[in-house]
């Protein structure tokens, strides 16, 4: 019998004799998360935070539980060998205690011990994979690369903290992969145990390969060497200008936002008092292909914006739009990518504040759109037609008028400049 | 194994829903105002799908051609070259319209979803194969003779009618018929689970959808992929 199982028939015997045991254990683990989602919450370190490791609640367990720490160093040796345990991670005392509480919690069906327990594993594996690879963590050059640089498909862009990413995207994934196998066969709880690693691992780097230059091995992706990029060109993020602080803003912040001002004043103006706009017809053709929406009502919607009415949604939904591609200068809307920034920001982005108050804010104007001013083919009024359709529907209208106001941007601001 | 903060907080959730419901209780309700109450509440279903995405639909496409290995198992390999077009097809067809309808592709079965890829091809076929099984079974092999005749004779009538233009025996011909609608019914489960399925039937359908969207657009679209699977199911109904 696996020597594991041993522990584990042991460590049940002792919860089932005295449930007392288990609630203390149990109520361990929930403080240890706890107290990690409010330092968390407290931190701005963003994917920069380093968790304060519960070491000594841990292996305070094992009095808590009145389990011999070499008995369970024991089992684990003669389980997985002694060439394993000549590793650090494996023959750790920390892990060896939670992956005993993450098996009983398995076989027990006991999800709150197995996933705190997991939580407290991936902590120190997080803490220890960030500062081999980014010892001297800066927190801004951090927040632009997880906003501006990683692909939409690395886990780190759609949680906005490590503690998110570990609690609601590993430890789920992780329990329903291996749990299973666990079950089964305990020794699968080496395979567990070694996927967190490499999980957390291939956060920071995947894909290594030998540089031909250097003769050194270098990640090809994920965040180290995105985090070395964005150093090496000196990009970060402070975004004062659409940050609330105490700090008194510097004149780089007060000159971009005047300069964020004058774009939404002229933009506003020029749409709201040109009542006769023209639209090319290869542009509605685009639209048409890309959000599906028919040519007239794509046309009437660009149209029915250029009202003295609506100024006021416009200049809000212009002044977030510019804060959120984060525009400094007028030359930056006249980008060739900036088309790209656009659909990467704003299109396919979906869980920040400024996204939300530009889905906000199109549907005030579209809604009011719809009822004051659309009519369908056969002439009759599309009033409370928006508010019936879904919000997958609702989407592909609200980017018509969208990439329609960037238009327009674009067109007075660019008029002449190079680089469109 | 509740903290005493958390017992706390259950009580007080406790006593304001039951001081709502003897509230609600003593209170005179007015038809009228109640209907629109539900009406209000009504929507629709308008936030249960998600927009589309490549990446998901990337997936799904891996496993779909997971569920066609096993369909294609036996069959001629000759045959092989000319389906892969086909099959080329069916997929851009298949994305034009979750493109269409904007919502996030799905993929086929019970429990099954990406993670399938990631698994041994033995596990992941085993999981494939009794999803399919269990497919047949619900939409044939349950049924009785007279279920069976009943439910896609209608359906598979012009098909019956012309192989047996063609020479085939009727009895042949309606069995092969029916195992065409059988297995189309499969195919487009494949591609569009039912939630998805539901959503482009009611969008082709709607007509303030209509009025705002190209609708004929969409109608073409799924006209075009029910030929493209019904094809296929002809082809896969020779050797199942």
């Amino acid at each position: 019998m696996s020597e594991i199982v041993k522990q584990y028939r042991e460590l049940q015997q002792i919860f089932h004799a005295d449930a007392r045991v288990e609630r203390q254990v149990y109520q361990e683990l929930s403080r240890f998360v706890s107290t990690a989602f409010s330092q968390s919450m407290a931190s701005d370190e963003g994917y920069c935070f380093k968790f304060t490791l519960p070491m000594a609640g841990v292996l305070k367990l094992y009095k808590i539980i009145g389990i011999d720490q070499k008995d369970v160093y024991n089992a684990y040796k003669k389980d997985w060998g002694t060439g394993a345990m000549s590793n650090a991670m494996h023959s750790d005392p920390y892990y060896q205690i939670l992956l005993l509480i993450i098996y009983y919690g398995l076989l027990e069906k006991k999800e709150h011990l197995h996933k705190n327990a997991m939580m407290c594993c991936l902590m120190k594996v997080w803490n220890g994979r960030k500062v081999r690879y980014i010892k001297y963590c800066d927190k801004k050059i951090m927040a632009y690369v997880v906003t501006h640089m990683v692909t939409r498909k690395h886990s780190v862009s759609k949680y906005d903290s490590p503690i998110s990413l570990l609690h609601d995207y590993h430890v789920p994934r992780l329990t329903k992969k291996y749990g299973p196998e666990i079950k089964r066969n305990p020794i699968k709880l080496k395979r567990l145990f070694e996927q967190m690693y490499s999980r957390i691992n291939q956060i920071f780097m995947f894909n290594p390969r030998r540089n031909m230059v250097t003769g050194k091995n270098e990640a090809q992706g994920g965040l180290l060497p995105l985090y070395m990029k964005a150093h090496k060109e000196g990009m970060s993020i402070s975004s004062p200008s659409v940050k609330m602080g105490d700090e008194e803003p510097g004149f780089d912040q007060y000159s971009t936002v005047h300069i964020r001002d004058k774009i939404t004043n002229k933009v506003t103006d020029y749409i709201t008092m040109n009542p006769n706009p023209s639209y090319p017809n290869t542009l509605i053709k685009s639209y048409n292909q890309q959000f599906k929406v028919k040519e007239v009502t794509i046309k009437a919607i660009l149209k029915s914006i250029h009202s003295n009415k609506y100024s006021e949604l416009i200049y809000d939904l212009i002044s977030v739009i510019l804060s959120r591609t984060n525009v400094s200068d007028q030359i930056d809307i006249c980008r060739a990518d900036y088309g790209a920034t656009v659909k990467k920001v704003i299109i396919s982005s979906k869980n920040n504040p400024d996204t939300r108050k530009i889905q906000q804010l199109s549907n005030i104007l579209l809604k009011k759109v719809f009822d004051d001013d659309l009519k369908d083919m056969d002439g009759k009024p599309l009033t409370k037609v928006y508010d019936k359709y879904s919000e997958v529907t609702r989407i592909q209208i609200r980017n018509v008028l969208v990439y329609g106001l960037i238009y327009n941007m674009r067109k007075i601001i660019c008029r002449g400049k190079s680089g469109v | 194994m509740f903290t005493q903060n958390t017992q706390l907080d259950i009580m007080r959730d406790s006593r304001v829903a039951l001081s709502k419901i003897h509230e609600d209780q003593g209170k005179k309700v007015d038809l009228l105002e109640e209907a629109q109450r539900i009406q209000g509440q009504k929507d629709m279903g308008k936030g249960f799908y998600k927009p589309y995405d490549q990446i998901s639909f990337e997936s799904k496409i891996r496993v779909d051609m997971m569920y066609y290995d096993q369909l294609f198992q036996k069959l001629d390999e000759a045959i092989h070259p000319k389906i892969e077009g086909i099959m080329s097809a069916l997929f851009t067809n298949v994305r034009q319209i979750y493109e269409f309808v904007n919502i996030q592709p799905e993929i086929y079965g019970k429990g099954i979803n990406e993670s399938i890829i990631d698994d041994s091809l033995e596990k992941a076929q085993r999981k494939l194969s009794k999803c399919i099984y269990e497919t047949l079974d619900r939409y044939f092999y349950k049924l009785n003779e007279e279920q069976r005749r009943e439910k896609y004779y209608d359906v598979s009538k012009e098909l019956i009618a012309n192989l047996i233009q063609e020479g085939m025996e009727p009895d042949t011909a309606v069995k092969f018929g029916i195992k065409t609608s059988v297995l189309e019914n499969v195919l487009r489960g494949i591609s569009f689970p039912f939630g998805a399925w539901s959503r482009v039937e009611y969008l082709s359908e709607n007509i303030d959808y209509g009025r705002v969207f190209d609708q004929d657009k969409l109608v073409g679209l799924v006209e075009s992929f029910e030929k493209k699977i019904h094809n296929l199911a002809k082809i896969i109904a020779t050797c199942v």
